[in-house]
């Protein structure tokens, strides 16, 4: 019985971290309709990033992290007012092919600058750390901080999306992109910033993702399978869908872990492939489109 | 120097011409009226002023500076608003958010705020908190003036408010236009039913198949001519 | 005044002349193996078989609208059958391929009844977690290898159909006549496929594919089924692709479930040759390999630099010349190869042109 609700409270857990992964993925098609290709390869580009800082400038993670945040958001956002936004329109093509190319280019890109060998970033003693629970039951630090960053990430969006004027010209551009010029809402610039904030989140990210396990410039396409499928589960509704989705998918992962090392991630899919087939439109689908 | 002109405006959808040397000019403080049968270019004509279709930099003048080339964001900013056709509202906005960010890229410094918009229309105070995809047609078209109100234009343009409304909220709509002139703001009312237009207008335009057919004060034309330059009939 | 006459045709004098050029080309090819170097025979199996998947994906995304990012997935499970029925089945490659390719195109179905219920950029992720899913199955397929892979014993190879013969006849090496046979079956398969979406697009289903591409709601009150329409070209497709995966693991001879789902080898490149070359056409991807097979040749030494250039090359194409090379040049020159465009040709007096 206890082994079972571990493996639940452990998928829960590795939930909050896909759904740090998918909150970018789910904040930029939910206002620009744009679906980036080469969205887990940023996740691991912000990885690297935070790793230069710690090296180049002998700070810790959580400085490098600080630092990381603002030079993402500026990435994010050149990335989509210089490129991304030539390829929006009808046509689905060109933002698919254009974020694929770039996909490659930036594991690519990576491989050259840091080679091919797995990293990590260290944070010291609290990367182990763990609180008992009684009955045999620990959860690690780690890992808990990063489902309650997940949760924190989406108040703060929403707050964002609800309570700032940004946020409302964030809404009403998705509603209408053509309607919300008149109301003096740059497009371009809205996106970008759209674009720099999903790469905040994608910071933060990949912060966890450093320290939780190894990684390298090839694992970014997984990492988007992850988020893409959080956010399909969740329906493109709303944040809170994507962390149900991400929490799913976790505990689907974790289960499979449990039966058989092997079939982890193949879990994590079948588990999609699932509700796709049962709720093809997620389990809290937007209310109009 | 007129508030607004066009000079010899034309306007293209792809390889369509939608018009065809358009000249027309708004006076400070004053009400322009232009009608014109369905599909004679007066959408267009609202599109090409705010920037939603590009045009050439002097084909649109306002307050002495060509503003054709500039994109819609930035003529908005430089006071000139539109109610859209169809109204156009946000529907994942409520009806006040939906008036807020009217007022997201210009508030000006005029009369126009939150509470002058509901005291404007005191029905929008009640349904403040309602998506604006629950309220009736009539109520729509409030929130869509509002909204383009909250940028406190020098120019307000509307287009076809009284489509496909009841006469007497039509009646209640256009009450609401003195109390807008009164602040100074010019506007522009683009309407099929010449009646209503006729009755606020100072100065007529008449469009038909891209062109102007008839420019001048609504006064000095008989009915005849007007019938004739929105039909485009008489042998 | 009599009254017109027209027909519709879609020929014009080029493509006529370009016909001709064509079989020629395809006698030249067939013949060639005899009288080149056994270098240049394996580089144009390459080109063939890339040839093929980019025709494919070019009417899966092309010209019906599935931007596929997991055609790998039929690629790899064509490879995997093709093993499985050798080994395990005795039966001969050249056959296998065929077997190989039934099961895709039935596999396709299944995989259909989930992507399909993804529209527009999310079907393409959808199609890649199902490629995922192909690769991790089959890595868990001990028999074949499992997630280290296997390879075909050289007794199977060498048992291809013909080889015996072109040994007797011709007195060719066992390892030279084994390259010809997969040569011949490569080349059958791109022209195979050239012909196929050739065919398939002056179709009535193709006509209705061509409405779908223009308006998919417009296209359906006109009686087009846009669902089936789509359904027949992706299950076609993998199928074909499915045949294709088997002979390109014929010729490599060893499978691995990374390398046969491979993204980017089965898919980016694919789409870097349909891009550069012209996407919606069916010349575009031909010359979209010839110069992916130049860059290939002279710039894959460099490794990431030549992934990173072809990244860039992609985007710096989609983003100002969106119709690719075929299509700058075709509109330059006005150059049809393969007339897909009806025109009307009105019979009783010279021809008017209407347009599309
Ligand atoms: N988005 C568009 N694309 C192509 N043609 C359009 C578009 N909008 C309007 N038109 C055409 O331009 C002409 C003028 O339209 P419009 O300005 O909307 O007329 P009005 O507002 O006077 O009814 C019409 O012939 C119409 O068909
Ligand atoms: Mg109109």
């Amino acid at each position: 019985m206890n082994g079972w609700l571990n493996i639940l409270i452990q998928g829960t857990l590795l939930g909050g971290l896909y759904a740090l992964f998918a909150i970018g993925l789910s904040l930029i098609f939910g206002i620009m309709r744009l679906v980036n290709l080469a969205h887990g390869d940023l996740i691991v580009l912000a990885a690297f990033v935070i790793l230069a800082v710690m090296t180049s400038f002998g700070v810790d993670v959580l400085t490098a992290l600080a630092i990381s945040l603002p030079v993402m958001f500026a990435v994010g956002f050149v990335l989509q007012y210089v490129i991304l936004n030539r390829t929006l329109g009808r046509d689905i093509l060109p933002p698919l092919l254009v974020t694929f190319g770039f996909s490659i280019i930036i594991q690519n890109g990576l491989q050259e600058a840091f080679s091919a060998d797995s990293q990590r970033l260290s944070a010291g003693a609290i990367e182990t750390a763990s609180i008992q629970l009684g009955g045999g039951l620990a959860v690690g630090v780690m890992p808990l901080l990063t489902l309650l960053t997940a949760i924190g990430v989406i108040f703060a969006l929403n707050a964002l999306f609800y309570w700032a004027p940004l946020g409302r010209a964030f809404r009403a551009t998705s509603d209408d992109p053509m309607t919300a010029q008149l109301m003096g809402i740059d497009n371009r610039r809205i996106f970008a910033i759209a674009m720099g904030i999903a790469m905040i989140v994608t910071a933060i990210a990949a912060f966890y993702l450093g320290i939780r396990a190894n990684f390298d410039p090839s694992i970014g396409p997984a990492r988007l399978i992850y988020a893409f499928e959080a956010v399909i589960i969740g329906g493109l509704g709303s944040l809170w869908g994507t962390l149900i989705g991400g929490i799913i998918l976790g505990v689907a992962q974790t289960i499979g872990a449990h039966i058989n090392p092997e079939w982890q991630i193949l879990a994590g899919h079948v588990a999609f492939l699932v509700i796709l087939l049962l709720r093809p439109r997620g389990l809290f689908p937007r209310a109009f489109d | 120097m007129s508030l607004l002109e066009t000079r010899d405006l034309t306007a293209h959808y792809r390889d369509f011409q939608a018009l065809f040397g358009v000249n027309t000019r708004l006076e400070e403080g004053d009400t322009l009226a232009v009608i014109g049968a369905n599909g004679a270019g007066k959408s267009t004509y609202l599109r090409s002023i705010t920037g939603l279709l590009p045009g050439a930099p002097w084909s649109i003048v306002f307050n002495g500076e060509p503003i054709g080339h500039l994109p819609a964001a930035e003529i908005m900013k430089r006071g000139i608003a539109l109610v859209p056709e169809g109204r156009r509202l946000f529907p994942s906005l409520t009806v006040e958010e939906n008036l807020q960010v009217g007022a997201y890229g210009r508030t000006g410094d005029g009369a126009w705020n939150i509470a002058g918009i509901y005291s404007l229309f005191p029905r929008l105070k009640e349904r403040r908190h309602q998506a604006s995809t629950t309220l009736s047609g009539g109520e729509q078209q409030m929130v869509a003036i509002g909204r383009a109100l909250m940028s406190n234009p020098r120019v307000l343009l509307c287009d076809e408010i009284s489509l496909g409304l009841a006469p007497i909220i039509i009646r209640d709509i256009y009450q609401a236009l003195p109390r807008i002139k009164a602040t100074g703001t010019s506007v522009v009312i683009v309407e099929q039913d010449i009646q209503q237009a006729m009755k606020v207008a100072d100065r007529l335009y008449c469009f038909q198949k891209g062109r102007i057919s008839l420019a001048g004060s609504p006064a000095a034309f008989s009915r005849d001519e007007i019938h004739h330059a929105y039909f485009g009939t008489r042998q | 005044m009599q009254q017109p006459r027209y027909r519709i045709e879609t020929a014009v004098e080029a493509t006529r002349i370009f016909a001709f050029a064509g079989i020629g080309l395809v006698v030249v090819l067939v013949l060639l193996p005899f009288f080149a170097g056994r270098g240049l025979v394996q580089d144009l199996i390459f080109v063939f078989y890339m040839l093929a998947l980019a025709q494919l994906w070019n009417l899966l995304a092309g010209y019906a609208g599935l931007v596929s990012v997991g055609q790998q997935a039929f690629v790899g499970l064509g490879g995997y059958m093709l093993f499985a029925f050798t080994v395990y089945g005795g039966i001969d490659p050249l056959l296998a391929i065929v077997l190989a390719g039934v099961v895709a195109f039935l596999l396709a179905f299944p995989t259909a009844l989930v992507v399909f219920r993804l529209r527009g950029a999310y079907f393409a992720i959808g199609t890649w977690v199902v490629a995922e899913v192909y690769r991790l199955v089959f890595a868990q397929v001990k028999p074949l290898g499992g997630g280290t892979g296997t390879s075909l014993s050289v007794g199977v190879i060498n048992g291809l159909f013909g080889i015996d013969f072109l040994r007797e006849v011709f007195g060719l090496r066992t390892s030279l006549a084994r390259d010809m046979v997969m040569y011949w079956t490569a080349l059958a398969l791109a022209v195979g496929t050239v012909l196929v979406v050739y065919f398939l697009l002056r179709s009535r289903r193709g006509l209705g594919l061509a409405a779908i591409r223009d308006s998919e709601v417009a296209a359906e009150s006109v009686g087009v089924d846009s669902f089936r329409t789509k359904l027949w070209v992706y299950v076609l497709t993998a199928g074909i692709t499915g045949m294709v995966g088997a002979l390109i693991y014929l010729q490599t001879a060893r499978i691995s479930p990374d390398a046969a789902f491979s993204v980017l080898q089965w898919t980016a490149y694919v789409i870097f040759i349909v891009v550069i070359g012209g996407i919606g056409t069916i010349e575009g991807p031909i010359v979209g390999v010839l110069i992916f097979y130049l860059l290939q040749n002279y710039l894959a030494g460099f490794g990431t630099w030549y992934l990173i250039l072809l990244g860039a090359l992609a985007i710096v194409i989609m983003l100002f010349a969106p119709s690719g090379i075929w299509g700058y040049v075709s509109a330059r020159f006005n150059l049809v190869l393969f007339p897909l465009r009806r025109r009307l040709v009105r019979l009783n007096t010279e021809k008017v042109d209407s347009g599309e």
